[in-house]
């Protein structure tokens, strides 16, 4: 298939920008984008797309959504409106990537220009990735399986192609491109993209038809999510529940999927803790994880993490959950981990990550600047005097680290680096079966 | 109790100064015939004890001991006086030369009116106005210091609304250029004021929530922070978050400079963060919480002195191990009951 000439070409003179493609500008009202997104996925092509495409492709890399319309005439302004907001993001964190509220709309035109780039599962998984529906990695990465098993499902072969595996591998690479433009692919993500090339690999060497592929291939999605997700969080409930004594005192920081699962289950042993969950309410997750606990049953404190001071003294363990672990052996989380770490060992508090092992990562980051995301805060008034600064992501260093509970048992921060180097054995995931032609 | 937030203790200090005015011109303060210096402390101490809004209220009952200690220190009879003022200085003088000569005689009934005025006029009111000139200037006075601890292009880290903070930073923008984030905490706009009101004076400004202070932390070169009590062991009580902050600082090795005015020195011990704490509201923390899910927020929170760098007062600048002699300065021991 080939691929649009503005999309990695860039123009002479010019920067290259990666997100010229899109159109920047955001709409606001969040209930239209709730309408239409269900409008978007019937409406057909619209009318010139040659029209479209030219004011487009002129337009500059926004750093910050604007608070106007979509309509062509305002094109102009949101430009100038993006010059100014590039002169206040040059300072220490010009080089993190920012990224747009996109509304279903915006992302109509671009399908206008292009209608076979995106299906429309994944764009209403990146419209639940900008909503703030979708967060937490483990959230994230089995939506987006799900998004691409539909994919599969609705992909025809062209004709140019008879083989299956290569098409689709290059479908797979440019959708993972576009991807990078709603939010950074996050570990387990990654992990699942080698694990799919590596079916595909296989596929490969075999010679199924197409859809017998699909079906196999979509067999293979299906296992990973179950032996990778589901049954590696039984085994790490398991093996916490070992670790962590009845009536203990815990503490819990924002919502981790494998944390919830591990009070839940606690509870339905019929042990008791006592729980106290930091809440972060930026993003809100501390409160989703009382809420959900609520309708378990389960009683819990909640309190902010600038007045955890008072109740170290009284806690026995922290619990927090991953967004990926490091080869050096640092935790990257959600921002406000690294301090609650720091405290912890200031107060010889046990500091227990939960993580699963296709979350592990070969990457190595000492300082959280050097790479990170930058989330978006609710919009200010135009002409503040300051800038605003939030961030998604934090690294806590592998001495504030006690223990990692996986499914491959309780391991240090510093092991990571091992474990990494067994699975590479088996490419990440446990050995593929080889699909057999049915007759 | 602290229900305004924005406004300075300052502002609480001064007020119950006025009231201590007000009252002693009051025609029915119960004041003995003829009041001497004790008296008058008495009745300021009872006065304080009535005024102060709650057990964690600092500010009035400090005010009130550095009034008792100038009165104190005005009417010794060494004559060693230490205000400024000359006329003050003779008005004292002549006071010690009529109290050396009124000892002898009991009670003057017709004059004792005219003693006591005396003693009122000339000791008591002359100290509170020397205590109220010293809170006022008590910016200017830091504000000395506010070139010498900076180098150029720096990053200064600033917490929630600091009015001594403020000041100092818009007198050091006059010859030094730096940067400054503010962390704001979860539940205030406060974090949103001081950036706005830093933003007016064209300062380069940003803006974190509380949860990125470790992140940020590897950046910033020195730390800010204003101060709600400094203890006579060199603690702190301050705003719910600044322990972290401390804590991390000294991770980084991030100096930490704290800005007060003296009127805020309190000589108390704390050990512990739940010495001088109060729960607030959980409502205030979370409107959705209930008996199940309880909201548990604080009011202060107490820094250790070994995570602190300096103290810098209108009175000089002090190292946690030395801030106890400030106090033997300020205040008198047998004012600490009140």
């Amino acid at each position: 298939m080939s691929e649009k000439p503005n999309q990695q070409n860039p123009k002479k003179g010019e920067p290259w920008k990666p997100k010229e493609k899109f159109d920047k500008k955001a709409n606001k009202e969040k209930q239209k984008q709730e309408q239409e997104q269900g409008e978007g996925k019937q409406e057909t092509n619209q009318p010139p797309q040659q029209q479209n495409k030219q004011p487009i492709q002129q337009q500059t890399a926004d750093q910050q959504p604007t608070q106007q319309q979509v309509p062509t005439n305002d094109k102009q302004i949101a430009q100038t409106n993006a010059s100014k907001e590039q002169d206040k993001r040059k300072d220490f964190l010009s080089h993190l990537p920012i990224f747009q509220d996109y509304t279903s709309v915006s992302i109509k035109t671009v399908k206008q220009i292009d209608p076979l780039t995106l299906h429309h599962a994944f764009i209403e998984l990146c419209i639940q990735y900008q909503n703030g529906q979708c967060i937490g990695s483990t959230h994230r990465c089995v939506e987006f399986l799900n998004a691409l098993k539909q994919f599969i499902r609705d992909y025809k072969l062209s004709r140019q192609s008879n083989y299956f595996a290569m098409a689709f591998l290059d479908e797979l690479k440019k959708i993972f491109n576009l991807m990078k433009n709603f939010r950074t692919v996050n570990e387990g993500m990654s992990t699942s993209y080698l694990f799919i090339r590596e079916c595909l690999m296989i596929l490969r060497d075999t010679k199924l038809d197409e859809n017998e592929s699909k079906i196999w291939l979509c067999n293979q999605i299906d296992q990973f999510i179950q032996s990778k997700i589901i049954a590696a969080s039984e085994l790490i409930v398991k093996n916490a529940t070992q670790l962590i004594q009845e009536g203990t005192t815990i503490l819990v920081y924002a919502r981790s999927y494998l944390i919830e699962n591990f009070i839940i289950n606690y509870f339905k042993q019929g042990k008791q803790l006592t729980i106290f969950v930091v809440d972060n309410p930026q993003f809100g997750e501390g409160s989703q994880l009382v809420n959900r606990l609520q309708q378990q049953g389960i009683p819990c404190y909640q309190i902010l993490l600038s007045h955890v001071s008072y109740i170290l003294s009284k806690v026995d363990k922290i619990l927090v959950g991953a967004s990926s672990m490091l080869c050096n052996g640092a935790l990257v989380s959600r921002v406000g981990t690294a301090l609650l770490a720091c405290l912890a060992s200031t107060h010889k508090i046990p500091f227990l990550v939960f993580c699963e092992s296709y979350k592990f990562s070969e990457k190595s980051q000492i300082d959280s600047l050097s790479w990170n995301e930058i989330a978006q805060l609710e919009q200010g008034n135009e002409n503040q005097q300051y800038t605003s600064l939030s961030l998604r992501y934090d690294i806590t260093q592998s001495n504030y680290i006690n223990m990692i509970v996986t499914e491959v048992g309780l391991i240090p921060a510093t092991s990571v680096k091992a474990v990494i180097g067994e699975f590479k054995k088996y490419n990440y995931v446990d050995a593929i079966e080889v699909p057999r032609k049915e007759q | 109790m602290n229900t305004q937030k924005a406004q300075p203790r300052l502002y609480s200090s001064k007020e119950s100064l006025l009231a201590l005015k007000a009252h002693l011109s009051a025609k029915n303060a119960k004041l003995p015939k003829s009041p001497t210096i004790e008296d008058y402390i008495t009745y300021i101490k009872k006065l304080s004890i009535r005024l102060k809004q709650g057990p964690l209220d600092f500010w009035i009952p400090n005010v009130y001991r550095r009034v008792i200690q100038v009165i104190r220190l005005m009417s010794s009879e060494d004559g060693f006086v230490q205000n400024k003022d000359k006329e003050k200085n003779f008005k004292a003088l002549g006071l010690t030369i009529q109290r050396s000569s009124s000892r002898s005689k009991t009670t003057i009934e017709t004059g004792a009116e005219t003693g006591s005025n005396a003693i009122q006029q000339y000791v008591i009111l002359p100290a509170i106005d020397q205590v109220l000139e010293e809170m006022e200037a008590h910016s200017d006075d830091i504000n000395t210091f506010a070139s010498t601890h900076f180098f150029t292009n720096e990053v200064l880290l600033v917490y929630e609304y600091s009015t001594t903070v403020l000041n100092f930073l818009l007198s050091a923008k006059k010859t030094r250029n730096f940067e400054i984030i503010v962390l704001e905490s979860e539940t205030e706009n406060l974090g949103k004021q001081f950036a706005t009101d830093l933003g007016k004076h064209q300062l380069n400004v940003t803006l974190t929530p509380f949860t990125n202070a470790y992140a940020i932390m590897q950046r910033v070169n020195k730390i800010l922070l204003g101060v709600d009590a400094i203890l006579k062991n060199g603690g702190l009580l301050m705003h719910p978050g600044t322990y972290a902050i401390c804590v991390l600082a000294k991770q980084f090795a991030v100096p930490v400079i704290v800005l007060s005015g003296a009127h805020k020195l309190t000589p108390k011990y704390a050990f512990d963060q739940t010495t001088f704490n109060e729960l607030v509201s959980p409502l205030k923390i979370n409107p959705n919480s209930t008996i199940e899910q309880m909201s548990i927020g604080i009011t202060f929170d107490y820094v250790p002195p070994e995570y602190i760098s300096l103290y810098i007062t209108n009175q000089g600048q002090y190292t946690p191990q030395s801030i106890y002699q400030l106090f033997s300065d300020f205040y008198n021991v047998k004012d600490e009951d009140i």
